[in-house]
């Protein structure tokens, strides 16, 4: 049993719920217990550091010393950007910046809550893990073709930001080959989706993702695998007015990676939330029967 | 009683601003045995050295002691005008009252105060200075080159050519160095080969010039005009005096698609190889690692079709010394790779690393344009062999990039890319060839005018801007990059892409150096004595420079610089005799014990054992000895003997303690 | 140059730690940047503006259609971080009211993103998207997709929970 502080951050609980209901689900199954952290707050995103690098500060260093208020345990979390952001907190402790002193005293800590802080697709790499999967594998994923999207901030910058590689990663690839599946080569997995200019400036998103779900259905991929929220929405939801644009006849379903692994594991695609998502995704039609696995 | 003389100099104001110099010599007045002392603006001047000269001349001087800058700088000087008046140099030292104590001190009281006191205490070690002579070493009138490029090449001729012995050691099968890899060479499209072998067929021929390739020095002992090198001549499995290099063993070998490093991997070759037809010596080498012979046994048809019987399979590694006075380092370069950048370095995952068929380098393209490489000169794609429309060249590959690691600039590129699209245009007229780049560095004559021809006659097209990455797409590599002169973003789909990859030190230059004594950089490439004075020279006496070791640079700064190399040993050599500074460690063999702790601590290597015997040849005891000829005269055997039986000419105990006595109150 | 203009440079080295003058304008971040093209500069000329001692950067379109990818910071040849000193660029931009209208979107949504957060903690989407609307006046976009966003069980009303200390720490330091 492992233990982790539970960091969902604000798309998980709206509009990415799926992601929550998948990684709680994989969860059960592979024996990881998730402690969701007390009062947490938004990671800040992008706007933050974007006008307030201080403000930025000041929201990580709360939900880390919140977090570490319930144990020691590192904190799990499965968006990309809450990853980052965190870890960015963490490496301020070190650079020390010189709003970090100003910002730890309005919040009335003593001392700097340097609780480690991971993201999915590492949890999911980690030996122990591995073979908690192996083991619990029940409906391998024979003959899917996966395209694996890292976005931008999964590796990104470089360093302790990043869970792979910044320019060729394989972690997700990894992932994929694991549970049966088999990963498309294919070029614009490191390619930005368009992230927050989904509200603001759609027409951007349209063209960025467009392109990236043209290559990746180019290249012969029967769905897509993610590990971003904000990626998750710009390809899946999206999806069906950037292709009529551009006047192709294709789906191609994009998963979580929680939902990926989740399904490998047999656990039946409503538990992982599938039927939330945009574009279908015909799991029957997809991969294999299997045993199931209910949680 | 002694007769010192104290000269203090004022250099101007940099040591009369803050040291009240005429304090000091009337302080000195005072010393005993000090019987002149004055002071003067500057004394490294003719008429400050004459004063020196005038006093050792009517005051009967025995020792002369001068108050002025660093003896890195002026020891030479006032050494020589001493001597010059007939005293022995040695009674003549200097007091750094500039570098330790003028240029490092504010208050004008403290500083004076502290070059009183450092010229008593010189005083007090003048008074036992000897008269020292310099060490005459015999010196061994050869030279060992090692490399055989274009650098090595000519100084081995130069050297060869002023009756000078030269042995040349090359690690390949071959001379020639990468030169030999080109097709044309910028600006004027020479033939390089056609310039090269001429070069090469002299130097093996020269009867001055013993060559040993496929060859690799081991290790070295030794100093300044007595090197003894050791070189491993690796077996080649041929007897090269039977072969007669007819070339029938490389036709008959049925391993024929081993990748041939003299093509940079573009094309094949067979197990028993010669590396190319113009190699120099034309005589085969058997790649034991992938020779089906020595695999399993099997084969051995090049023995079967040889007719002089020159396949020697059970063929050893020779190892040989070889004495020589003076070494020219000339080993060359290694080109970065993007795929296996060395450790420390970061290589280019985002251009493929290295995976992507079609994208290649420098010398890669080389061998395509090259008439005698794998494409028989036709700009070819490695990936289907179909000619490229459209070749896109980027420059700046590695150089100048902090970081993958190399922020320097590489100085051949902008030349060599600007022939290569120049080459791929007179071959593929209607291809398209465009260069991305930072900057054009063309400052050789005609370099500039050679770059303008390319864009303005050939049209190639500049634009000015980096690439962020490319990738493989249906056949073509998508290069995603941009011109900062018109603000836009380039993506281009090219059919090959030439990458102007950095220049590097060969992969074991710095193992080499350390045989040898010498500096290197960051980078990896020789330090020089000094970079704008003493640029073909090492810090290690005896051991010259050339080439692109070095530094990176072009053929005819290669060629200057061996040049240059070859002259230094020349000088060196026009004496018969070298002479050595006499600053060396004595032993006193009577109160010796033998237990040769300084020979543990000698970093040179100086001392040796001597055997006292007596006269019925037995054996009475073993103590040190030291050889004045490899000894560098730094102190550590004097300050590690338990008895003190060891003392350094010209810093005695006695002197400096003398010294210490004099400091106290 | 001395003066106001200068101080833009000065400030953006001293907050961001990124010397402007490292930057040789080799244009490898413009090469990889998503949004090149789209604005009116691209990255490697907003470092040249600032080389000047220009405020123009501030006044430009292009540091708002950063999105922070990072593309441009780990390839750089100089090791420059463009991602911060744009991130400081929109910082002052807002600061001193300078942002271009076509802006206004990225501006908008950024601040009001924002001022939620400090608000309530956690973000809700539907309140953010209604805010934008209004600010942006278009009360009505993206309304389609609240059907589509409910049966999916995806469309949470803002009466979740409310996180306040992260804002009212971020206040005491006198920002709004």
């Amino acid at each position: 049993m492992v233990r982790f502080s539970y960091f969902p951050g604000c798309s998980l609980h709206s509009t990415a719920r799926e992601f929550d209901e998948s990684i709680r689900a994989i969860s059960k199954v592979l024996d990881i217990e998730l402690r969701e952290i007390d009062d947490w707050c938004c990671c800040g995103a992008t706007p933050a550091h974007a006008l307030d690098p201080e403000a930025a500060t000041i929201l990580g260093l709360w939900n880390l010393s919140h977090a570490a208020r319930g144990g020691d345990e590192p904190v799990l979390t499965g968006c990309a950007s809450c990853f980052s952001r965190l870890r960015a907190v963490r490496e301020e402790m070190d650079a020390a910046p010189s709003h970090l002193d100003g910002a730890r005293a309005r919040l009335g800590l003593a001392e700097d809550p340097r609780v480690d802080v991971i993201h999915l697709a590492q949890l999911l790499a980690r030996p122990d893990i591995v073979e908690k999967i192996k083991e619990s594998l029940r409906r391998p994923l024979t003959g899917l073709k996966v395209a694996c999207y890292y976005g931008c901030l999964l590796t990104r910058p470089r360093g302790e930001r990043a869970v792979d590689d910044t320019e060729d990663p394989r972690i997700l690839e990894n992932l994929v080959q694991m549970v049966g599946a088999e990963a498309v080569d294919w070029p614009l997995r490191l390619d930005c989706c368009g992230a927050s200019m989904a509200m603001p400036r759609p027409d951007l998103v349209h063209e960025l993702s467009g392109k990236i779900l043209m290559k990746a259905h180019e290249r012969g991929a029967q769905a897509m695998v993610v590990a971003c929220p904000l990626c998750h929405s710009n390809l899946d939801f999206q999806q069906a007015a950037i292709l009529r644009e551009r006047g192709a006849d294709f789906k191609l379903p994009v998963l979580y990676l929680s939902q990926l692994v989740g399904l490998a594991l047999g656990i039946p695609a409503a538990e992982l939330g599938i039927q939330r998502h945009f574009v279908p995704v015909p799991v029957d039609q997809l991969i294999p029967a299997g045993e199931e696995n209910r949680v | 009683m002694s007769r010192i003389g104290v000269f203090v100099c004022h250099c101007g104001e940099n040591i009369g601003r803050t040291v009240d110099c005429m304090r000091v010599a009337e302080s000195a007045k005072a010393l005993p045995g000090v019987v002149h002392s004055c002071d003067y603006k500057y004394m490294c001047s003719d008429p400050g050295q004459n004063m020196i000269r005038q006093a050792i001349r009517e005051q009967h001087l025995d020792g002369v002691v001068v108050a002025a800058c660093s003896p890195a700088m002026h020891e030479p000087t006032f050494r020589r005008a001493t001597s010059g008046e007939g005293l022995n140099p040695f009674r003549c030292e200097m007091v750094n009252v500039r570098e330790h104590c003028s240029w490092v001190h504010e208050d004008r009281e403290e500083a004076t105060r502290k070059a009183s006191d450092l010229v008593r205490m010189m005083c007090e070690k003048v008074k036992r200075n000897e008269d020292l002579f310099p060490i005459k070493v015999k010196m061994t009138r050869r030279a060992l080159v090692i490399g055989g490029g274009i650098a090595g090449i000519q100084a081995a001729l130069d050297l060869a050519n002023s009756g000078i012995p030269v042995v040349m050691v090359e690690r390949e099968p071959s001379i020639g160095g990468h030169m030999s890899q080109l097709s044309e060479t910028f600006p004027t499209l020479d033939c390089s080969q056609c310039i090269l072998t001429p070069r090469m067929v002299e130097v093996a021929q020269h009867p001055l010039i013993t060559l040993h390739t496929y060859s690799e020095v081991e290790g070295m002992l030794g100093y300044i005009g007595n090197f003894k090198v050791t070189v491993r001549k690796k077996a080649r499995s041929v007897d090269i005096t039977k072969c007669t290099g007819c070339g029938i063993c490389q036709q008959k070998c049925p391993q024929k698609k081993l990748p041939s490093s003299f093509d940079a991997g573009l094309g094949k070759r067979t197990a028993i190889y010669i590396p190319f037809p113009q190699a120099v010596p034309n005589k085969p080498v058997i790649d034991r690692a992938n020779c089906t012979y020595y695999k399993n046994g099997k084969c051995a048809v090049c023995k079967k079709f040889c007719g002089p019987d020159a396949i020697v399979f059970d063929q050893e590694d020779e190892i040989i010394t070889e004495e020589v006075g003076a070494v020219v380092l000339a080993i060359g370069y290694q080109l970065y790779k993007i795929g296996e950048p060395e450790a420390g370095l970061r290589g280019y995952p985002e251009y493929g690393g290295g995976k992507l068929a079609d994208v290649i380098d420098g010398l890669q393209f080389e061998r395509l344009a090259s008439a005698s490489g794998p494409t028989g000169g036709e700009i070819r794609r490695p990936s289907d062999g179909k000619i490229p429309k459209t070749v896109v060249f980027l420059q700046c590959i590695g150089s100048r990039d902090k970081s993958k690691g190399m922020e320097y600039c590489s100085k051949i590129c902008c030349m060599y890319t600007a022939k290569h699209a120049l080459l791929y245009k007179h071959k593929v007229h209607d291809g398209q060839a465009t260069v991305f780049y930072m900057d054009v560095r063309a400052s050789g004559k005609g370099y500039d005018e050679f770059v303008r021809r390319a864009v303005e006659e050939d049209e190639v097209l500049y634009l000015r801007g980096r690439v962020s990455r490319m990738y493989e797409d249906a056949g073509q590599i998508v290069v995603s990059g941009v011109d900062t002169l018109s603000s836009r973003p380039m993506e281009i789909r090219a059919d090959l892409v030439v990458l102007a990859t950095a220049i590097r030190p060969q992969p074991d230059a710095r193992k080499l150096a350390q045989h040898f004594g010498v500096g290197y950089d960051h980078d990896g490439f020789y330090s020089e004595a000094h970079p704008k004075l003493r640029p073909v020279e090492a810090a290690a006496a005896g051991i010259f420079l050339a080439g692109a070791c070095q530094g990176p640079k072009d053929i005819p700064e290669a060629v200057a610089q061996a040049s240059a190399a070859a002259s230094k040993v020349q000088v060196l050599f026009s004496k018969e005799i070298l002479e050595r500074e006499p600053i060396v460690a004595r032993v006193n063999e009577a109160t010796c014990a033998g237990c040769f702790a300084c020979k543990e601590v000698c970093a040179y290597g100086a001392v040796e054992v001597f055997e006292i015997r007596d006269r019925q040849g037995r054996l009475l005891r073993k103590v040190a000895r030291v050889n004045e000829g490899v000894c560098n005269g730094c102190g550590t055997c004097q300050a590690t003997c338990p008895s003190k039986s060891l003392e350094l000419s010209g810093y005695t105990d006695e002197q400096v303690f003398a010294q210490i006595a004099a400091l106290q109150p | 140059m001395s003066g106001p203009t200068a101080a833009l440079r000065a400030s953006v080295a001293g907050v961001t730690g990124q010397n402007p003058f490292r930057c040789y304008q080799c244009g490898n971040c413009s090469a990889g940047c998503p949004m090149a093209g789209h604005g009116d500069l691209l990255p490697h000329q907003v470092f040249r503006l600032l080389q000047l001692d220009s405020e123009e950067p501030l006044r430009a379109i292009q540091p708002w259609l950063c999105v922070g990818c990072q593309t441009c910071a780990v390839r750089c040849p100089q090791e420059l971080d463009l991602s911060l000193v744009m991130d400081y660029l929109r910082a002052e931009a807002l600061r001193r009211g300078t942002a271009p209208p076509g802006a206004k979107r990225m501006l908008h949504f950024n601040k009001i993103f924002l001022e939620r957060i400090l608000a309530n903690g956690r973000l809700n989407e539907v309140e953010l998207g209604i805010m934008l609307n209004l600010v942006n006046g278009r009360p009505l976009e993206n309304a389609m997709v609240v059907p589509s966003l409910m049966t999916r069980g995806k469309f949470k009303l803002p009466f979740g929970k409310k996180v306040r200390g992260p804002g009212a720490a971020v206040a005491k330091g006198g920002k709004p």
